[in-house]
């Protein structure tokens, strides 16, 4: 199968001024992984951690300091991010934002909403773009009734529903949501997943799915990327990953959700120790980056950055002492 | 500062000090009996709350959960004496320790409120002075409730810092907010709720908005806290899985009601509200697959109507019949356990056994 996104050692870094002199914060730090047609990837990891700054990178609307962003084979990394506003390709990727309150214009419909995608992203006008503006509606499950009303005329999930037709009216191969449910109830989340679910077969999409919500990764995703600082520390199939974390920090996260996980090996005695992560202003390239936090650093931590290495049965970690993972086969 | 004094011994009944020691292992701190509140609003009554009960013993720690717009919130700034000046209190009473909250007014509210009982808000970054050293911040609460003189003042500011876990507190004393990441400016938040050491701490959704490892770290710190201090926590939350893991009982609250209340096991082992049971099966904690979810039918009612049924679950209810039209209120169903509700879960027997005397 031919990758459908393929991100190459991607790196962006912000210079920040800071005792005079100008040094670089390491937002996102060399990433490589990929995206194959059909499949949902989960990328989890701590506020802060570079999870938006990534995001933009591979929607396009931040340009990248070193690496690849592979599109179907083309390199969008080329591209400048004001010149990928008017790119044809820019209508295959699209984007779900976090607060369906925020991301929608106050002053436009619903309707209007999700016509201004169609104008734009489809070159649709008139008639045929109306009708695709109803079409998308039906998709997402939105009554036609609602959709001259205004955002603040919607309900929370109504509005997600409105933030989802926008991003799907022009059939994305590669649909980026950033923690679509967030913002939203519990009784809400569930229709909404489920909703994306049913999309995601039927439009033949892609997800890249953002969250810190563990629980709904665990749910919706086929693979999971952990990120730390600007770096993947693990990946791999969500149910393996779940069941048998590796790198210390998916430990943590995994030990530290509450209500307990069925059948997973994390537990307390893996909760992060320290306080804060450290700093990602021009970072120590020869020190593991969780060092500080971790329950199990040791002195080679300090010496040597880990590398992402093939652990078998599609999964990846970044640790030199990581957890001894059986796998089971299914 | 000594307002709290005169007004105490008015009282006669009131712990001067939150450290005193406990009178009874399981006095009740917090009486929440039949509150109504609503709000006058140009488009109509919201009746926000009603025949709300709830109590709190000391050292013990009870989650409220429910749905955005349940009343969660309406109900913990009625106990801070905080609400919004639209808001009325129509009925009940509300005490704490013994004394009748709703009689204090003003000056002898604002003594208890940072000494007595505290409250942890939502957001810290909205909730904290941006154009304020957090120690100062901490200080602040000290000056009105203590006479402490501003050196100690200092010095205990930056134990309460190091209380919470925020590691060199010498330093971040003069932080601002800003310069704090979102779990230590919620650290702050709980350094000064906890300052005067209360003897009622509101927790108003503490961790929404933090990351996982964070969210661990600030439940243990307040749970230890208040194990230590034999505090009363009210954990206000929309998620069940975390009032699973760090509550004694539970509260459900629906559209301004309590619709069921008991120990935390027993309510998710065997729910007895229909509301309940769709609420533990909308979260994705354990569950297996995405198709194991289910949603919960339709939205909360709108409060400002005037028709609103006894039941106010009653129109997104599966197991609606016609005996759920009568007034309704919570009914023991077992130790601690009540619910409101005509039709209750597990009571598929009885009706059967009904059926068959009939």
């Amino acid at each position: 199968m031919s990758r459908l996104l393929e991100i190459i050692d991607l790196k962006r870094w912000f210079p920040v001024r800071k005792d005079g002199e100008t040094r670089q914060l390491h937002a996102v730090d060399g990433i490589n992984f990929h995206l194959e047609p059909g499949e949902t990837v989960g990328l989890v990891g701590e506020s802060g951690c570079g999870k938006s700054t990534l995001v933009r990178l591979l929607t396009r609307t931040l340009d990248l300091t070193d690496g690849q962003v592979r599109f179907r084979n083309n390199d969008l990394g080329l591209i400048r991010a004001r010149e990928m506003a008017l790119h044809p390709q820019r209508k295959d990727v699209q984007m779900v934002f976090q607060d369906p309150t925020d991301s929608l214009n106050p002053r436009y419909t619903a309707r209007q909403t999700i016509a201004e995608s169609v104008r734009l992203l489809c070159g649709m006008r008139g008639a045929a773009a109306a009708a695709r503006v109803e079409e998308a509606a039906d998709w997402v499950g939105l009554p036609h009734a609602l959709l001259d009303r205004y955002p603040h005329q919607l309900s929370g999930g109504q509005k997600a529903r409105v933030g989802i037709a926008r991003a799907i009216v022009g059939r994305p191969a590669l649909l980026v949501l950033d923690e679509p449910t967030a913002a939203l109830d519990v009784s809400v989340q569930t229709v909404i997943l489920q909703l994306l679910d049913r999309l995601k077969r039927e439009l033949d999409m892609s997800f890249l799915f953002v969250s810190h919500d563990l629980n709904v990764v665990r749910l919706l995703c086929d693979r999971v990327l952990v990120m730390y600082l600007g770096q993947i520390v693990e990946s791999g199939p969500t149910e393996a990953v779940f069941r048998a974390p590796a790198h210390p920090y998916t430990r943590a996260l995994i030990a530290s959700l509450p209500g307990g996980l069925a059948h997973g090996q994390a537990s307390a005695s893996d909760l992060l120790v320290g306080g804060d992560p450290q700093s990602p202003i021009d970072p120590d390239p020869n020190r593991c980056r969780l060092l500080g936090r971790c329950p199990r650093g040791l002195a080679p931590c300090a010496e040597k950055g880990p590398q992402l290495i093939d652990i078998g049965h599609d999964r990846h970690v970044a640790c030199h002492y990581p957890a001894v993972v059986q796998h089971v086969r299914q | 500062m000594s307002a709290l004094i005169p007004n105490a011994a008015a009282e006669g009944s009131i712990a001067i000090s939150g450290t005193a020691a406990p009178k009874a292992p399981a006095a009740l701190l917090l009486e929440v009996d039949q509150l109504a509140v609503e709000f006058r609003t140009r488009s109509g009554t919201v009746r926000a709350l009603e025949d709300v009960s709830l109590a709190l013993a000391e050292g013990e720690t009870v989650g409220l959960v429910g749905e955005s717009g349940s009343g969660k919130s309406v109900l913990s700034f009625a106990a801070m004496g905080i609400q919004d000046p639209a808001a009325r209190i129509t009925a009940g009473s509300l005490r704490f320790a013994g004394q009748d909250l709703l009689a204090h007014k003003g000056a002898a509210m604002k003594a208890l409120r940072g000494r007595e009982m505290a409250m942890i808000f939502q957001n810290p970054r909205v909730a904290l002075n941006p154009i304020r050293a957090v120690g100062r911040q901490i200080e602040d609460v000290l000056a009105r409730h203590t006479d402490l003189h501003a050196a100690a003042r200092r010095r205990r500011a930056i134990e309460c810092l190091a209380e919470v876990r925020i590691p060199d507190p010498e330093r971040r004393y003069a932080a601002y907010p800003f310069e704090l990441s979102g779990g230590m400016c919620q650290r702050v938040m709980i350094a000064i709720a906890l300052a005067c050491k209360p003897r009622l701490l509101i927790a108003d959704e503490p961790t929404t908005g933090l990351d996982v490892t964070t969210q661990a770290a600030i439940m243990r710190l307040i749970s230890e806290l208040s194990a230590e201090r034999r505090m009363a926590t009210l954990l206000i939350t929309h998620d069940l899985g975390l009032a699973r893991e760090y509550c004694d009982r539970i509260a459900v609250m629906h559209a301004g009601h309590i619709v069921e209340v008991g120990p935390t096991e027993t309510l998710f082992a065997a729910p007895r509200h229909p509301y309940t049971e769709r609420l533990i099966a909308a979260t994705p904690v354990g569950a297996a697959s995405l198709d194991d979810l289910a949603a919960i039918e339709g939205n909360l009612p709108d409060l400002r109507r005037t028709d609103l049924p006894s039941c106010r679950f009653a129109e997104r209810c599966a197991r609606r019949g016609r005996e759920c039209d009568a007034p309704l209120g919570l009914v023991a169903v077992g130790a601690q356990h009540s619910v409101a509700c005509h039709r209750p879960l597990g009571t598929e027997s009885a009706e059967a056994q009904h059926v068959a005397f009939a």
